[in-house]
């Protein structure tokens, strides 16, 4: 859920990108920009600590929001665009009437797993670090409910069973926004000598005022213009020396959710519930001749929700399909 | 007939006799060096010394006082000599007139003088701008009195202007006479760094007998 807390840390993470470009600093790690200490934060310095950070020679880089004019330009509607597709990584496999677990777990990526037996379909989510047979067992448990199944190993055995079809799916983040706003940011540097100051923004000023978007932690980024640069010399009485970057930013105030992928579809089309079997080659899907091809006979509606379901459940790396 | 000076020489034995029944005896140093004060070359002798509001020795100090009347033997001091007693506290001696009380000032801490940088040379100078590197130490590790002085009610605070931000507090810094072989004069506008790691900046600086009385403003971001 992106909000002003995230543009803080989006310019945070740009300025450490400068100052320490090898990544987090073990304490006291001076910066290579400066060869001496840097810290980088949200929020306004405290006096006592500034005073001795600038008689050490430690650069202190705030990021802050002053309350200026707050301008909110919301314009677009409000849709869930996907950030992270899902993620799958348990494989398994279909024999007479086995289904068999490959690989992928343990594992903490959540999943579901469903087991189409004879049309009917089944549909477990994994627990974290379970392994392949405690799945297998899991999945026999819940088949059991409604037909004999039994778990041997990483394999569940149903007998009688004639069609079988198993399939996994992960779970996708996405992101709605909910408002847009424009707001000043302020990003102050404070050192102990002129040259100092020089040398941090020498290498961070072109990176901060040309980076047109800074990338937000849900995906979402941060319009930023820089729009004011301010050298400020009357506090150098405490060893002070300022330079203030004032910046434009305009971001997306988020609502994010995570939303399981589609493994199992069914429709309601007249009156009459379609549910989706498994695609065998003995038991190929609808799409399988696609309407008005020759000798066909003219689509149904429900021939084409079907086909329209199934393009989403055979596209996995695709557009998820929102169940909502 | 005694002469004045006669007649102080032995008023001046006879506080040396009393504090020697009053005190152990206290390090006597003449300052010699402006940046190290106390040390071995500057130590000139040993007397016992003793420090009092009144001669009754009923009055116990008040805040804001660091002026102390003094027993010592001063035909063996001057003004500006520092005497350190047997607890290690620093003194320095403001006055000893022939006919009046001896009165030394009670140190609390020790602090380093310095130039602000300047632009002095012609035609092109570096970047103008004082930085602790730029500043030219002309006292270093003086023992002085640094009390609150009066603080202008409603004072700015720092131009920084931190959300935390105080007044930038007034205090009465005295400094002994610095003897004019040193050729040093404290001005306004130099920096005081104390060992409490205070920095303050001399609004005025003022030099009488007594030495220097400075009010200065702690500079803080």
């Amino acid at each position: 859920m992106a909000d002003i807390n995230d543009v803080y840390n989006a310019f945070i993470a740009s300025i450490m990108g400068v100052l320490y470009p090898a990544g987090s600093p073990s304490p006291g790690l001076p910066s290579p920009v400066t060869g001496t200490v840097c810290r980088v934060y949200a929020g306004w310095p405290a006096g006592q600590g500034l005073d001795a950070d600038e008689r050490a020679g430690i650069v202190n880089v705030s990021v802050f929001s002053p309350p200026s004019p707050f301008q909110n330009t919301t314009r677009y509607p409000r849709q869930w665009t996907t950030t992270s597709p899902p993620l799958v990584t348990i494989t398994a496999s279909v024999s007479g009437t086995a289904v068999t677990f490959l690989t992928g777990a343990p594992t903490s990526v959540p999943q579901n797993i469903a087991i189409v037996v004879d049309g009917q379909a089944f549909v477990y989510t994994i627990k974290p670090n379970q392994t392949l047979s405690q799945i297998a067992q899991a999945m026999a448990a819940l088949i059991s409910l409604s037909r004999p199944a039994t778990a041997n190993g990483q394999s569940v055995i149903i007998p009688n069973s004639h069609s079988l079809v198993v399939r996994a799916g992960g779970f996708a983040s996405a992101v709605s926004e909910l408002q847009r706003i424009t707001r000043r940011f302020d990003v102050h540097l404070f050192c102990s000598t002129p040259a100092q100051r020089d040398q941090i923004s020498g290498p961070l000023v072109p990176v901060l005022a040309g980076a047109i978007f800074l990338p937000l932690a849900d995906g979402t980024s941060v319009r930023t213009t820089l729009t004011g640069d301010s050298v400020i010399d009357s506090t150098q009485k405490p060893l002070c020396y300022q330079r203030v970057l004032t910046f434009s930013g305009e971001y997306p105030v988020t609502d994010v959710g995570t939303f399981p992928e589609v493994v199992i579809a069914s429709g309601y089309v007249q009156g009459a519930t379609a549910g989706i079997d498994a695609f065998t080659p003995a038991n190929p899907p609808p799409v399988s001749i696609p309407p008005g091809s020759p000798g066909s006979p003219p689509p149904t509606l429900t021939d084409v929700l079907l086909t329209q379901a199934d393009q989403a459940l055979q596209e996995q790396s695709g557009p998820y399909l929102q169940t909502q | 007939m005694p002469t004045p000076l006669n007649i102080a020489a032995n008023i001046w034995r006879g506080y040396g006799i009393a504090a020697k029944h009053l005190a152990p005896p206290a390090q006597i140093y003449r300052p010699t060096d402006p940046l190290a004060p106390i040390g071995s070359g500057s130590l000139i002798n040993t007397l016992p010394a003793s420090f009092a509001l009144d001669t009754n020795y009923l009055k116990p100090n008040r805040y804001g006082n660091a002026v102390w009347r003094t027993l010592i033997d001063a035909r063996f001091t001057l003004v500006g000599d520092y005497i350190v007693d047997y607890e290690d506290i620093s003194w320095f001696i403001i006055e000893q007139h022939i006919d009046l009380p001896i009165i030394s000032v009670q140190c609390n801490c020790t602090a380093s003088f310095y130039t602000p940088q300047q632009q002095t040379a012609t035609g092109e100078n570096p970047y103008g701008g004082n930085t602790l590197a730029t500043e030219t130490l002309y006292l270093q590790n003086w023992p002085v009195s640094i009390l609150q002085g009066l603080t202008p009610i409603g004072g700015a605070p720092s131009k920084v202007g931190l959300p935390g931000d105080t007044t930038e507090p007034r205090w009465n810094i005295l400094l002994p006479v610095l003897p004019d072989s040193f050729d040093i004069q404290v001005i306004q506008r130099d920096i005081v760094i104390d060992s409490l790691g205070r920095r303050f900046a001399i609004e005025a600086a003022e030099i009488s007998e007594f030495g220097y009385r400075i009010k200065a403003q702690q500079v803080l971001t």
